[in-house]
């Protein structure tokens, strides 16, 4: 499968981002693994523009950010989702399932090779 | 010999010339560039190899200026407005130092037969220079780093956006209040109300320009 556009990548990182803190706190660097490991690679993120979109859903009020030192001696800056931020992942949720639901109609239901 | 400290210095300075990316930012950026590179060599990649490949997964500083700016285009004008209240700032540490250090030379007599061009010229040079070292002082206290070196270089590489903002901002309020000053000294009013509006003068901008860029930068601090 070739690359998925940078459209879409863009346009899910909101949802990601915000359903990986649904799980817990969590830093930069953690949440770009998650999302490697989580979509097997097929989304390549490039690391830094995971940092304008965390900021961009502080500033909206959906997360909350602290410094915080790790076992390592490691300072982090963590992100948690607050309930304004849950709410806004419920909704997420809806959206893009009424859209893969519409996709699905007119595709079928992905086949299973396997 | 490759040195990780330097290269990570060398990539942080050019993420602080950026003026989209705040300090916060570049901190936040280092941390995630530090837990690549260990990531990576725990898989067995000697540290050159290791820098590079996670400076690349973070992306090309032009790349990250583009998406930062995307995410709010008004902190470049922050940044700015910052830039210029310390060009003012500035100015205002020049002028009272200087007339104080032209006070001293006049009230002692330090210099009694030197010219008043040599004084003049005394006067202004000591206070410029002085001026320069508070003001790196106050940048080196206001933005803290980890290492000496690190924050020399870093501050250096602001130094283009103070002249850039700083410089031609206090030049044009030098020009203004010079102008305002001179309206006041051929005013028709007593000496009183002269020596409380030129006290005026001298204490308001201080404060007013200090809150400034206090204000400037909290609001540039949360937005990160």
């Amino acid at each position: 499968m070739s690359d998925i556009s940078k459209d879409l990548i863009a346009a899910s990182s909101r949802p990601l981002v915000l359903s990986i803190l649904a799980e817990g706190e969590s830093y930069g660097y953690a949440i770009i693994q998650e999302v490697r490991e989580r979509s097997g690679g097929q989304l390549e993120w490039t690391d830094g523009m995971l940092y304008p979109v965390l900021h961009r859903l502080q500033r909206n009020g959906l997360i909350t950010s602290k410094w915080k030192t790790a076992d390592t001696g490691r300072k982090r800056k963590y992100y948690r989702l607050n309930t304004k931020g849950k709410k806004a992942l419920a909704t997420e949720r809806q959206q893009w399932f009424a859209v893969h639901e519409t996709l699905a109609q007119f595709w079928g239901p992905d086949p299973c090779l396997t | 010999m490759f040195d990780l400290e330097i290269a990570i210095a060398d990539w942080k300075q050019s993420l602080a010339s950026l003026e989209t990316v705040s300090d916060d930012n570049v901190a936040e950026l280092e941390t995630h560039l530090r837990e690549c590179v260990t990531t990576l060599d725990a898989m067995g990649l000697n540290s050159e190899e290791a820098f590079l490949i996670a400076q690349r997964r973070i992306g090309p500083p032009c790349e990250l200026d583009a998406e930062f700016a995307k995410e709010s285009s008004s902190t470049r004008w922050l940044n700015r407005g910052k830039w210029m209240c310390i060009g003012i700032l500035a100015l205002i540490i020049t002028r009272t130092t200087g007339s104080l250090l032209y006070g001293i030379i006049q009230t002692f007599e330090i210099l009694p037969e030197a010219d008043p061009i040599t004084q003049a010229t005394i006067y202004h040079f000591s206070a410029i220079a002085f001026s320069w070292l508070v003001i790196l002082f106050g940048l080196f206290v206001v933005f803290r780093h980890d290492t000496w070196i690190d924050r020399i270089v870093q501050r250096l590489t602001r130094i283009p956006k103070l002249i850039l903002f700083g410089l031609p901002v206090a030049t044009i309020t030098a020009l203004v209040v010079f102008m305002s000053f001179n309206i006041l000294m051929t005013s028709a009013y007593g000496r009183t109300a002269f020596r409380l509006s030129s006290f005026g003068f001298v204490m308001s901008p201080p404060i007013l320009f200090l809150m400034a860029f206090y204000v400037l930068h909290r609001v540039e601090r949360n937005r990160a």
